[in-house]
């Protein structure tokens, strides 16, 4: 089925959206979320999610791309979990479920983060406009895919080294752009 | 300076253009390392084939002044390689080298050159030609002789453009005995392979000629 006609049953509020985007896109999404999580449950819980999440963006939104919006969807669910996951596992866990309490308590901060992320989305996606293609995706198999070093270099045809000479360039271009921006590491 | 950590960036990352997502997703076809090979290896043919040439020269240079003085024309003038290619012969490059190594490295000389050695500078330095045909076995020897005076300056353009080698390894199963007499008396002995075409003259073999009109 066509992308726009799957973004059509979602805006009709059809069931079978969900269904036609697993199909087509389930392996997809259930490949980055593995990337991320690793744990098989935590990725089938996210893929869930997703389609959810799916569910509650359409509409009002009618992505250009059905495809990435949502891997785009999937890969922030998954982060999110990981975070979570992370922070759970860190010992500390008191300390991380109270300052999640706190948050949901609402500090007035959410707002403000919002926008921040946004805006720091923005100076991302310009920034990765500077590089030149191959650095490009090259980073973002990194950071955006979580794909590993080696799996980077036989992707790339690169030895192992060089992929993690590319990557702590383009770190380092980013650092300094950033900087001129106003954000700071 | 606004503070962000590693997190924020790695979330806030997850919302760049989905042109440069599917842009990343592209398939990249790695160069392989053979390419790499490969390209070095047609390099360095190339240069081989541009260096022999040269080598060759050289070769041919320090045998020169390492051998006799070259052989005197019927004026009694020394001649060089460049006098001695025959006119007509249509292959003036190759006469003047004189010789150039095949892709195994076995040194060739051309016809040209090899009849200058024996004293054979024109059609007219040879006197005749004569066949002796073998049996099928190796013992029914000198079953026919059959002599036949051929066009003799045909042979000597055919003999001319031919490429030469080595004839000590070559081996003939059935061939056709041929001498060739000249007319300084000297009787040049040999044997000929019609299937292959390969005519062995005095230890040397002249390859791809067809001496069928003088069989």
């Amino acid at each position: 089925m066509e992308d726009q006609q799957i973004i059509d049953l979602f805006w009709a509020r059809s069931e079978a959206a969900i269904a036609h985007s697993e199909e087509k896109y389930g392996a997809y999404c259930r490949s980055i979320a593995l990337r991320i999580l690793t744990m098989q449950e935590d990725a089938e819980e996210c893929l869930s999610d997703t389609w959810l999440a799916a569910w509650n963006a359409m509409p009002p939104q009618r992505p250009a791309v059905l495809r990435t919006f949502l891997g785009k969807l999937c890969r922030n669910l998954s982060v999110n979990r990981y975070l979570k996951n992370t922070a759970q596992k860190r010992g500390g866990g008191e300390v991380a479920i109270a300052l999640e309490e706190l948050k949901e308590c609402g500090s007035g901060d959410t707002v403000h983060q919002a926008l921040e992320a946004e805006e720091l989305t923005r100076l991302l996606d310009a920034f990765l406009r500077t590089l030149p293609e191959k650095e490009c995706s090259l980073f973002l198999r990194r950071y955006w895919y979580l794909d590993s070093v080696e799996t980077l270099a036989r992707r790339f045809g690169l030895r192992h080294g060089a992929v993690k000479t590319c990557l702590s360039r383009t770190r380092g271009k980013l650092r300094d752009y950033l900087r001129k921006e106003g954000y700071a590491l | 300076m606004k503070k962000i950590d590693e997190k924020t960036l790695l979330l806030a990352l997850g919302g760049v253009g989905d042109d440069l997502l599917l842009r990343a997703e592209r398939e990249e076809k790695p160069r392989r390392a053979i390419a790499h090979f490969g390209a070095l290896a047609a390099c360095f043919c190339l240069i081989a084939v541009l260096a022999v040439p040269h080598v060759m020269d050289g070769f041919r240079m320090g045998s020169d002044a390492n051998s006799a003085p070259p052989p005197e024309n019927s004026n009694g003038a020394m001649m060089d390689d460049g006098d001695a290619a025959e006119p007509g012969s249509g292959s003036a490059a190759q006469d003047k080298g004189g010789a150039v190594a095949d892709a195994e490295g076995v040194l060739l000389r051309s016809g040209a050159a090899q009849l200058r050695l024996w004293g054979v500078f024109g059609a007219e330095d040879l006197a005749a030609v004569s066949a002796r045909v073998r049996g099928e076995t190796e013992n029914d020897s000198s079953t026919s002789v059959e002599e036949k005076q051929g066009e003799l300056a045909g042979l000597y353009e055919m003999l001319c453009h031919a490429e030469t080698m080595d004839g000590e390894d070559v081996a003939f199963s059935q061939s056709v005995e041929i001498s060739i007499t000249l007319t300084s008396g000297t009787v040049l002995e040999g044997e000929y392979e019609e299937e292959r075409g390969i005519l062995k003259l005095e230890g040397t073999a002249f390859l791809n000629v067809d001496l069928s009109p003088w069989i």
